[in-house]
């Protein structure tokens, strides 16, 4: 019954970056660890944002501040940007164009919530989520067997979902043409294209990357992926099929059987 | 300890490289399944009933023919709620507050209902009367998958879900 009892549960929301940000922690916590992780969150927002003048992120595409005066964190997100985009043989990049500002918010926001993932873990959080706009970083969850139930939203059916997950410590995200992605560009011209990706993985920072470059991609499921070892995706094609890899078998929820009068 | 992680990640991929190395092109394992219109949480995949579990790779579906509805009929679990008129926090969204109430009638979540929707913007509007209807028909559909989050959601879905959420709390026996 003292004034800083650890709580539980914990649900909040908070705007950050331009989107909600939902804390929940089922563990009993000290409240003040969801405070540093919001304080967390609003300092990347000031660091990284692209709209603000005095960013870091904008002083140094005014060329005001060199690399090498900007905060670790920046360099750390821009390093692991272009190994990002050899990775990914170019779909993912920080650049639209040559000519254009780098703009790393395709892997900002998901780097982020690793990070309060991790502030959460230090105060001795096990069963939480973080969910930043759709992209998500669960940790053990409420459900049979410690995991989240996570619908994958359906591309252009919006009352319904295209997948449903069971997830538990696994990071997803999912970029699709409903969402604000300005960050999303390009797209094969051939095939069907598609009308959402999705990635499951360890950490949420590469699986946003990911997820935004195979619908930058468009081919479907490409061989950059095998690359990324630990990451899998389930995407849907422009001529309304699902694909999955097959480790994302593991993930899937199955429909539930026919109604059995015997059935338990 | 915490900034060690991304060199460890990279590490990952480059053994990934190695590893899954030994296996054919990538799109020789691909699953592929129809996707229907209106399909449901209980129903993800598969209007055939093919789960995906069970699909055998490199298998591809049929062109779903019609889309089943089969959650209207789904019994939920007895009980679940208490029945009366629960009402969700509200919650800050780019586009204002947000909040719901849920009704339950004989157990069951029989309504979604917005008390605050932003609305003093064109685009506030556009993104909520999208996301309403949407929100209504998963929980009315969703209540015995119990779906914990969505991804790729939008940011209006996003506040309603949380405001949902401590409804469906409050609802809950």
């Amino acid at each position: 019954m003292t004034a800083v009892a650890p709580e539980a549960p914990i649900r909040r929301v908070e705007r950050v970056m331009g989107t909600a940000f939902g804390i929940t922690v089922l563990d009993p916590i000290e409240p003040a660890a969801v405070d540093e992780a919001y304080d967390w969150l609003r300092w990347v927002d000031a660091t990284f944002s692209t709209y603000e003048p005095g960013s870091e992120i904008s002083r140094l595409r005014r060329g005001e501040l060199g690399l090498d005066d900007t905060s670790p964190e920046v360099r750390e997100v821009l390093n692991r940007c272009a190994e990002l985009t050899e990775l990914t043989d170019g779909w993912f990049t920080i650049r639209s164009t040559p000519a254009d500002a780098l703009d790393p918010s395709g892997l900002v926001k998901g780097w982020s919530i690793d990070r309060t993932a991790t502030i959460l873990r230090m105060a001795g959080a096990t069963t939480f989520s973080v969910n930043g706009g759709g992209d998500i970083v669960c940790g053990l969850g409420p459900g049979p067997g410690g995991v989240w139930r996570v619908g994958v939203r359906h591309p252009d059916e919006s009352g319904s979902l295209a997948a449903v997950l069971d997830l538990r410590d696994r990071a997803i995200a999912t970029s699709g043409t409903y969402e604000r992605g300005d960050h999303i560009w390009g797209g094969r011209s051939a095939g069907p294209g598609l009308l959402s990706a999705t990635v499951v993985g360890p950490e949420l920072g590469t699986a946003d990357a990911l997820a935004t470059a195979l619908f930058a991609d468009g081919s479907g499921l490409p061989t950059w992926l095998e690359r990324f070892g630990g990451y899998d995706a389930l995407v849907v094609t422009g001529d309304r099929r699902v694909r999955w890899t097959p480790g994302f078998d593991q993930h899937l929820v199955p429909p539930p059987v026919s109604p059995s009068p015997t059935g338990v | 300890m915490r900034r060690a992680l991304p060199v460890l990640g990279l590490t990952a991929a480059g053994l990934s490289l190695v590893l899954r190395f030994h296996s054919s092109p990538a799109t020789a394992h691909h699953v592929t399944a129809p996707i229907a219109a209106g399909l449901r949480p209980t129903t993800p995949l598969g209007p055939d009933g093919t789960a995906p579990t069970t699909a055998p790779p490199t298998t591809t579906g049929t062109v779903p023919g019609g889309s089943p509805a089969p959650s209207t009929t789904a019994p939920p679990a007895s009980g679940a709620f208490k029945n009366g008129t629960f009402a969700g926090s509200a919650v800050d969204t780019r586009y204002g507050p947000v909040q719901v109430q849920v009704i339950v009638t004989g157990g069951r979540i029989t309504d979604v209902q917005e008390l605050q929707a932003p609305s003093d913007r064109n685009r506030s509007v556009e993104i909520n009367s999208q996301a309403a209807p949407l929100l209504r028909d998963e929980v009315l559909t969703a209540q015995s998958a119990t779906i914990d989050l969505v991804s790729g959601a939008t940011v209006t879905w996003e506040g309603y879900q949380v405001s949902l959420q401590a409804a469906l709390d409050a609802a809950k026996r």
